[in-house]
């Protein structure tokens, strides 16, 4: 049934576009657009439901998504981030620019414990974006552009949340997409440090007292239980030991048995506002996934994917040109839209023709994903920027001039990942992976 | 009742304590469900379905009655350029909206729910209908919040003035 003359499918579009641009949740509005097709299109509205409920209750991967959540929340809970931070000093605190370097290496380390970039910048990003500006050594706005550029790295080296939703949409391996992300996480680490250390010659940054070999190793003794955490998460995951699901589990009470016994820096009270703090960010992520699971019945049902590849076959695009179009697509809803959103709704549409052009799925993910935190920082409307700006007390325009440098570096090292797959998928393969 | 069931009211709070426990539940058997598999070798098989059954809960339970409505990810960029008057019209609209949409999918909704009782979870046995009730909570809260929403618009104000700027700290990404 057509109303109006447009397509059941063209009201859903409408609808959703409609619903969220008026400023309801995406999520809400996803479910809602989606009541509005199966109405129009006959067919029985409690599919809605049943797609949500059955797509919620069998997704056993997702369920890595709150532990990720719940590890991090207790993490910025205790006294962790000071001893990484110390440690993280006591490494590369002694170049030209050494507080930008920790600044780096230390979201390097996070990235190795959480799966989201705003917990990043919320718990470790915030103490080193203090340290940066405590004697007004760096402007507030490069520490709070640095900050928000060194959290992309979050979500790349595992563990990682986008990764777990990209997982569930592309039918991948979680085990071999965290493997992927390690050498790409490493690759932007190196190109930020690089930016750092040349604005740092050019602006004379100055240089933290270098901590004497005899402290440093204290210290690192001092930082080495939260050090291993990523050891034991991705050690279980590799062995073969635990599925990513109970790994995340497993990093989740490791980190609170570190927190308590060693560190004794978590009370009754900080532990219950953890568990609060990550049932609502369950939930927030949780209806997005839920507007995505009836969303993407309506995709498949209407063969979009297919459409989608007629088009793109009229246009004989190469594996090159294809994935050049996707980083260009990406990077335009990167800046407008949340990379959530765009996950769950876009790349399922893109995921079949990029199959259908023998590009490798993992890869491919780690493409899109890198895509996807770049769009974080992008102006005008990039996450990372809101809250760096927010929380540093400076105009969005001034971290926003000096986060561009770190856009252009991070958009060379999506162009090298993209275009050289096999630095991406090198430590996968090592692992067994056949691709 | 407006204190009682405000945003610090003790029916909040006690929202706020069942979400914080279902996190706790889900915890803590995902840890008995890695102990006794690994170190004792006798998997539980009901630890998994307890995770399921707290993520779906967690979810909209947490959704129902834990988020305000700025705690959602959404997409503000035009909506906050607008000027107040605006918005509230566009509110008013998109929250109506939504009211109809949601309360014309709940008898279809319910019918697929309550249908579901002819299937228990495989392993503690619990009718499917329970289970997935939880659903029904959530359309009808979201019915009552939009409402409200419209409502409050209609008269003239406007909920999320005051916290819009702030909604992208709650955001998960």
């Amino acid at each position: 049934m057509t109303i109006l003359g447009l397509t059941p499918f063209a009201w859903c579009v409408i609808t959703i576009a409609g619903l969220s641009l008026f400023g309801l949740p995406i999520g809400l509005s996803m479910i809602g657009a989606s009541v509005v097709y199966l109405m129009i299109s006959g067919q029985d509205v409690g599919i809605a439901a049943e797609q949500i409920l059955q797509g919620l209750m069998n997704s056993y991967t997702l369920l890595a998504i709150p532990l990720f959540i719940l590890a991090s929340e207790i993490m910025n809970l205790g006294s962790l981030s000071d001893r990484l931070l110390a440690w993280c000093n006591a490494l590369v605190g002694r170049f030209r620019g050494g507080m930008g370097h920790v600044n780096v290496v230390s979201s390097l380390i996070f990235s190795g414990m959480s799966g989201s970039a705003v917990a990043d910048v919320v718990g470790v990003g915030k103490l080193t974006m203090d340290m940066m500006t405590k004697d007004g050594k760096y402007t507030p706005a490069y520490a709070a552009a640095i900050t928000a550029a060194t959290a992309t790295i979050g979500p790349i080296i595992p563990p990682s949340i986008p990764l777990v939703l990209y997982a569930l949409i592309s039918d991948t391996s979680i085990g071999y997409l965290f493997a992927a992300g390690v050498i790409p996480g490493l690759v932007m680490t190196l190109v930020m440090m690089g930016l750092n250390g040349y604005l740092a010659h050019k602006r004379n940054f100055p240089v933290e007292p270098a901590v004497p070999m005899r402290e440093f190793f204290p210290i690192t003794i001092r930082a080495l239980p939260a050090l291993m955490m990523p050891v034991v998460l991705l050690g279980g995951i590799y062995s073969g030991v635990m599925t990513p699901t109970e790994a995340a589990a497993v990093a989740a009470l490791y980190t609170l048995v570190v927190s308590i016994v060693l560190y004794r820096s978590v009370t009754p009270s900080g532990m219950y506002t953890a568990l609060l703090s990550s049932g609502r960010q369950m939930a927030s992520v949780g209806m997005l996934i839920a507007g995505a699971m009836v969303f993407n019945y309506v995709v498949t049902k209407e063969d979009l994917p297919k459409d989608v590849q007629a088009w793109l076959a009229g246009y004989e695009l190469s594996k090159a040109g294809f994935l050049l179009m996707v980083n260009v697509l990406l990077l335009i809803l990167g800046a407008l839209l949340e990379g959530g959103t765009i996950l769950l709704v876009v790349v399922p549409i893109l995921i079949p023709a990029a199959q259908a052009l023998g590009i490798d799925m993992v890869h491919f993910g780690l493409v899109v994903t890198v895509n996807l935190m770049i769009g974080l920082i992008t102006p005008p409307y990039g996450l990372l920027l809101f809250i760096c700006a927010n929380m540093s007390r400076q105009p969005l325009t001034a971290v926003i001039r000096e986060t561009m440098p770190f856009i252009w570096v991070l958009l060379a090292a999506l162009a090298f990942l993209t275009y050289v797959p096999d630095a991406v998928l090198w430590l996968p393969r090592l692992l067994g992976y056949k691709g | 009742m407006k204190t009682w069931l405000g945003p610090n009211g003790p029916m909040r709070r006690l929202a706020d304590a069942v979400l914080a426990l279902m996190m706790a539940v889900m915890f803590i058997a995902f840890i008995l469900q890695v102990v006794f598999r690994y170190v004792i070798n006798l998997p539980l098989a009901w630890t998994d379905e307890v995770c399921n059954l707290v993520w779906l809960w967690g979810i909209f339970w947490g959704a129902s009655l834990v988020m305000r409505n700025s705690d959602d990810i959404r997409f503000d960029m035009v909506y906050a350029l607008l000027k107040p008057q605006v918005r509230r019209v566009l509110t008013i609209i998109a929250s109506t909206a939504l009211v109809v949409i949601l309360a014309l999918s709940l008898p279809a909704s319910w019918s697929y729910i309550s249908f579901m009782k002819v299937e228990r979870s495989a392993s503690l046995g619990i009718p499917m209908n329970w289970v997935f009730s939880v659903y029904m909570l959530f359309a009808i809260s979201m019915i009552v919040r939009h409402a409200g929403i419209a409502y409050d618009a209609l008269r003239g104000r406007l909920v999320e003035d005051s916290v819009i700027a702030q909604s992208v700290q709650q955001e998960p990404a």
